[in-house]
């Protein structure tokens, strides 16, 4: 009984403290039951999700701890029959705690966080890729006019399991004059590499104009090697004229063994799908290239975007441009988006050239006294591979339409899509079809149900009003998000 | 347990009164300048709306953003930006070639988000003049704005707006086409 009467006590003395309003606590719990079609032993279970961030004065408290049992990943090779146990995963994904007092911040736990454009560093979660490459550690920031960053941090080494890898470093930057800013950043890697560490130093330098109608931004970024005269830089520059009604800039990219052996960084590619210069080789290895845009509003309602670029590697093997062109129109309740985009890789050392178009649509209309969003795409692959049966090269190409529609009847949210992939049409009735239905309804303010019947081939998808990355997948789900 | 349940409604009750405030933050805008909490609040209410460039229903809900700050001119909406610093650019210009009156902030590194536990855009917080968090959504579809423009009339005090139709005699059996009652 005394205990329970201290427990009452100290929570009665939060919850005084909580109605000075200086204590906040806000979570997100996702909970989730998966019935998957598929012959697989685990192939109906639950996912959760429950993630806090408590706050009192400057300080920060969060945690997260996700149970995925088992875990899909979006990688489309990952969708088999049969799982193996070891995909099974729970446990703490994140937890930090924090001070922030004016310009300055102490942070311990895991930290996200960029020097400059993340050429030389950044720790993050890939959402496209589903993977992490967040680094724990220590972090002291002073934010003003001058801002200081430091950080020291581990992460498991890819290379061994149960061991870690080192990244510590610092980066400032500095208003010298009005439209001038200057930065520069230090950042040290230890990386295990076989039976011993590789160390590699990284020093970078920043400036950022802004004058006007005028940007620019320019970051230089050079690799050491310890013990190797392999070492590597980096060069990315940006501009951008924003006048009234039309807008023009341009990107430029070159760099020369600077991908990192852990992806601790986030090299911009310049160009407008964020497309790497091949699918054989990391981004940063050996690229040079350029983009160039525009954009043009018209006739009030109207804004044309076009965007084009291309990049090379050192022998001119390796070869890729990428170009987009999109329409968009708004009045009142009607909006429609029309673009096409193109992108083309070739790899003269392989023989191997691959080229990707789509056309696609968004239509946004009032219909039935609701609101209607009609999207689709068109995509046509071609490729050329090597059948080794005939040990020739032969051009191949397959097509993936998509279509999603969308109405909102009143509280409850319902989506239809269909996917398909095929050959040719002669394929037709043999090629793969994903069709679902996904309906959300909020059953309480801040919980939102989420019904999910049919297949999808998964990637960055945008379903009653929301986007997120999803795993392909292929039966029921069904979902209950808690926002506290 | 009787011990339990007493407990478990002591933690109810701590919960209901932890107070719902928008968490303290400093994050720059698009001219690299620092922009804090308290530089937003005290002239009304705000609207803080997190987005990314590859969201077409972030982009969908703009104009409509928009709308609501042109009609009422001491509401401040301040689009925070979720994009990675390589695709930062492409955001920018998206926004520049709109024209729409909003702050623009940017969250690359999701200090602000990962204390609000915003995962999937778009997310809204509705804020009175003191930073409470008054509504929040996740997700826009066309018409949500009209639970935006309650939400904020009634930090004002103001009655719900009443239906255009309903004031030109259109509405049958007292309902507005646009949603809700007659006479509102």
């Amino acid at each position: 009984m005394r205990k329970l009467i201290l427990l009452a006590a100290l929570l009665l003395a939060i919850a005084a403290l909580g109605a000075q309003n200086t204590l906040s606590l806000n979570g997100l719990n996702e909970a989730q039951y998966v019935y998957r079609t598929a012959q697989d032993s685990l192939n109906s279970y639950f996912r959760d999700s429950f993630g806090f961030n408590l706050g009192y004065k400057g300080f920060s408290f969060g945690m997260k701890f996700i149970a995925e049992l088992p875990k899909y990943t979006i990688s489309q090779s990952e969708l088999l029959d049969e799982l193996a146990s070891e995909r099974l995963s729970l446990g703490w994904k994140e937890l930090y705690a924090s001070y922030a007092k004016d310009a300055y911040l102490i942070h311990a736990g895991t930290i996200e966080e960029t020097f400059g454009s993340g050429i030389v560093f950044r720790s993050y979660r890939d959402l496209e890729l589903d993977e992490d490459y967040r680094v724990t550690g220590f972090k002291f920031a002073y934010d003003d006019k001058l801002r200081i960053k430091a950080l020291y941090s581990g992460f498991p080494s890819s290379a061994a399991v149960g061991k870690y890898d080192l990244a510590y470093g610092a980066d400032a930057e500095y208003p010298v004059l009005e439209p001038l800013t200057l930065g520069a950043s230090a950042l040290a890697l230890q990386t295990l590499i076989g039976s011993s560490y590789k160390k590699d130093d990284i020093f970078a330098g920043r400036a950022k104009l802004r004058k006007g109608v005028l940007e620019i931004n320019a970051e230089y970024a050079a690799r050491d090697k310890n013990k190797s005269s392999d070492n590597g830089t980096a060069v990315y520059a940006n501009a951008l004229v924003a006048l009234d009604a039309v807008q023009f800039g341009g990107a430029y990219k070159n760099y020369d063994d600077f991908a990192y052996y852990d992806h601790l960084q986030d090299l911009p590619l310049a160009n407008y799908h964020n497309e790497t210069l091949a699918d054989s080789q990391p981004s940063g290895l050996d690229e040079e290239g350029f983009q160039g845009w525009a954009t043009f509003g018209f006739l009030e309602d109207f804004s044309l975007n076009l965007d084009y670029a291309e990049a090379w590697d050192s022998n001119k093997d390796l070869k890729m441009n990428d170009a987009h062109a999109g329409l968009d129109w708004a009045k009142n309740d009607l909006t429609a988006t029309i673009s096409y985009n193109h992108v083309e890789k070739v790899d003269d050392g392989t023989s191997h050239w691959q080229k990707e178009t789509y056309p696609s649509f968004n239509l946004g209309f009032p219909a039935w006294g609701k609101n209607v969003a009609l999207s689709g795409e068109f995509k046509t692959v071609e490729k050329t591979v090597l059948d080794t049966d005939l040990n020739q090269y032969q051009d191949i190409s397959h097509y993936e339409p998509k279509l999603q529609a969308e109405m909102a009847l009143g509280k409850l949210g319902l989506s239809l899509g269909a996917q398909s992939w095929w050959k040719d049409l002669s394929n037709f009735a043999d090629s793969r079809y994903w069709a679902n239905l996904e309906a959300t309804y909020p059953v309480l303010a801040g919980t939102d149900l989420i019904f999910f019947a049919g297949s999808e081939a998964g990637g960055k998808v945008c379903r009653n009003g929301v986007c997120r990355y999803v795993a392909p997948f292929s039966g029921l789900r069904l979902e209950l998000n808690t926002r506290f | 347990m009787k011990t339990w349940i007493c407990l478990i409604l002591m933690t109810i009750l701590a919960g209901f009164v932890f107070a719902d405030a928008m968490p303290d933050f400093r994050l720059p805008d698009e001219t690299g300048k620092n922009v804090s909490l308290s530089d937003l609040l005290g002239k009304g209410p705000v609207i803080l709306d997190f987005w990314a460039d590859y969201c077409q229903p972030c982009k969908q809900a703009m104009p409509y953003l928009n709308d609501l700050k042109l009609k009422y001119d001491s509401l401040t909406v301040v689009l925070v930006s979720l994009d990675a610093p390589k695709t930062q650019a492409k955001a920018k210009v998206y926004l520049k070639g709109k024209d729409f009156r909003f702050v623009t902030l940017f969250d690359a590194d999701k200090t602000l988000a990962k204390k609000l536990n915003v995962v999937n855009p778009p997310h809204t917080f509705i804020l009175d003049k003191s930073g409470e968090i008054v509504f929040s959504h996740l997700g826009f579809q066309p018409g949500m704005e009209k639970e935006y423009e309650k939400q904020i009339r009634k930090l004002w005090g103001l009655q719900e707006e009443e239906c255009p139709a309903c004031q030109e005699g259109k509405c049958g059996q007292g309902l507005c086409p646009e949603g809700g009652k007659c006479g509102n």
